[in-house]
């Protein structure tokens, strides 16, 4: 065996940190700059809610960005403006005014989801920050308020003419459509889903709508071989979601169609989007949804906390 | 600088490590409590989905299926077939959905009921099978009310 000479190793050693030295002093040179923009629409909400969301959320999510010194040391610096950068761009506390009140709503309840899956606050962001830990406490906080603002009305006219509506629409459709819409990542509408077993159902109070899941016959399949994490290529998910219409015995049916959902599974075939092949069609109309291709980060943001369960939330019931 | 980006690193295992994943159900689980047994044959019946409800009440939530026959009239609204409708009504204890707060999903499965209508004679015959290994219903009592509020149900809109 060789061995560095005392000397030379003492050498080595120091042009080791010397180089370190120069190599992190340049690295500060070309900082980030992040600013401040101005707070045009801040959320509205109960003092003792705002106080979690400013100390846990706010760096990232807010125009009230608070760096403190260790956050503004290359390479740290970088990743910390990366973060509020898409922070900012994804949700903004501080132009809240912006999305429309059911939007604020979902908004909150998604936070509420993300804090207890533990996906947000960024997790290496919270390790150094730990004054922006959520705890149980601060959760019930927030899940208390969100039960206050949410709530649906019985014998709602409004959502029983909305369904009546409907109902005539689909009997005097005279045939089927003929053109099949198409999401703008190449998703195309399949009709058939309605005749796929259904998988599972949920009542979502947090958003006031009734949804079915079906399953094609590779997602039934798999289920029955209990091969579904990671689901087997060409699995299919539709979900449906209708509004709730409730009676004055606390009956809630399914109301309007609102939207339908798919999840296609293919990982060659949509390797950006965590294998899977997103989509929504909404209204009676089937309108693709989405203004660009990107609107499958919306997909994945919020399915990402499932990612050991191949970004699905539904826990399939065998038939 | 080392020893901090040291420290960081150890501390980002440790919180990878211990990901507190409040009591929600392991990667990969099927609903078991909600399935059927698999003895009952369920998805061997040809069954399409119709509608499903919530008896906020009683806390269950259920889905009606139908055969061919029922799904091609409850497509234009509940009108008379002229083939035998039969339907299957499964209802579920509701339990939270521990992978969303803000939605209910079923829990224990409570009851399966069957309700077959021939047209030409005009009757329908009724069974109930419950409980998670799906018994037969003895019991008879509140078979008609049953059976008319199974025909009640309106089918959900699908486009
Ligand atoms: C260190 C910065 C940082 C902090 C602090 C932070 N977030 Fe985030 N948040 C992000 C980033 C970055 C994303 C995008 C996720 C991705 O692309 O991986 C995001 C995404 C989200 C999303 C998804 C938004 C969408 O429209 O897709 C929600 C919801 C969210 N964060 C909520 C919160 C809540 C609630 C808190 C406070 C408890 C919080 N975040 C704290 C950086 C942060
Ligand atoms: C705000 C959160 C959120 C967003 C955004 C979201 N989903 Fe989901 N998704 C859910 C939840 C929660 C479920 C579980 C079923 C339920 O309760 O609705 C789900 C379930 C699904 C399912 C059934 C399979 C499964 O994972 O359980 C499909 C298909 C689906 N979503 C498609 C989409 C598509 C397509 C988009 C984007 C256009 C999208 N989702 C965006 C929350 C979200």
């Amino acid at each position: 065996m060789k061995v560095i000479p005392k000397k030379a190793f003492r050498f080595y050693f120091f042009a080791f940190v010397v180089t370190g030295a120069l190599v992190f002093g340049a690295l500060q040179i070309k900082q980030p700059v992040i600013t401040n923009p101005p707070v045009t629409g801040d959320i509205q909400a109960p003092a003792e809610v705002k106080v979690i969301l400013r100390r846990a959320c706010y760096d990232c999510h807010s125009n009230e960005t608070n760096l403190r010194w260790y956050d503004k040391i290359a390479p740290v610096s970088w990743k910390v403006a990366a973060h509020i950068k898409r922070g900012r761009e994804l949700m903004n506390f501080s132009e809240w005014n912006k999305l429309a009140p059911v939007d604020q709503k979902a908004k909150l309840w998604e936070c509420l989801n993300q804090i207890n899956a533990g996906a947000m606050p960024v997790k290496d962001y919270e390790t150094v920050h730990t004054s922006s830990k959520v705890s149980e406490q601060d959760l019930n906080t927030l899940k208390n308020y969100l039960n206050t603002i949410t709530g649906i009305t019985p014998m709602d006219t409004a959502k029983l003419n909305a369904r009546d509506k409907q109902y005539e629409l689909l009997k005097n459709r005279a045939t089927a459509i003929t053109s099949l819409p198409k999401a703008l990542n190449g998703v195309e509408f399949i009709p058939d889903y309605k005749n796929w077993q259904a998988i599972s159902t949920t009542e979502r109070f947090d958003n006031g709508t009734m949804r079915v899941i079906f399953g094609n016959e590779v997602a039934v399949k798999a289920i029955k071989d209990h091969q579904i994490n990671p689901w087997p290529k060409g699995t299919v998910f539709a979900k449906v979601a209708w509004d709730q219409v409730v009676d004055n015995n606390g009956n809630i049916t399914t109301g309007a169609f609102k939207q339908v959902e798919f999840m296609i599974k293919d990982k060659e075939k949509f390797v950006s989007t965590h294998g899977w092949g997103f989509a929504r069609f909404k209204t009676p109309k089937l309108v693709p949804y989405g203004k660009t291709v990107m609107f499958t980060n919306e997909c994945i943001n919020c399915h990402r906390p499932l990612s050991d369960n191949d970004f699905v939330f539904t826990q399939p019931i065998k038939n | 600088m080392k020893t901090v980006s040291f420290v960081l690193l150890i501390a980002s295992f440790m919180v990878s490590g211990c990901a507190d994943h409040k009591n929600t159900p392991e990667a990969g689980e099927l609903n078991a409590k909600a399935s059927l047994p698999a003895d009952f044959n369920f998805s061997k019946m040809g069954f399409k989905i119709i509608t499903s409800m919530v008896n906020k009440k009683s806390g269950t939530m259920a889905t009606l299926y139908g055969n061919d026959s029922v799904k091609a009239i409850a497509l234009v609204g509940n009108r008379k077939s002229r083939r035998t409708s039969v339907f299957a009504l499964i209802t579920w204890k509701q339990q939270a959905d521990k992978r969303w707060i803000g939605g209910n999903i079923p829990g224990d499965l409570l009851s399966v009921e069957m309700l077959k209508v021939d047209p030409d004679k005009n009757i329908g015959i009724y069974s109930r099978f419950k409980g998670a290994c799906l018994k037969v219903d003895t019991d008879t009592l509140g078979q008609n009310a049953r059976a008319k509020y199974i025909l009640s149900l309106k089918p959900s809109i699908m486009f």
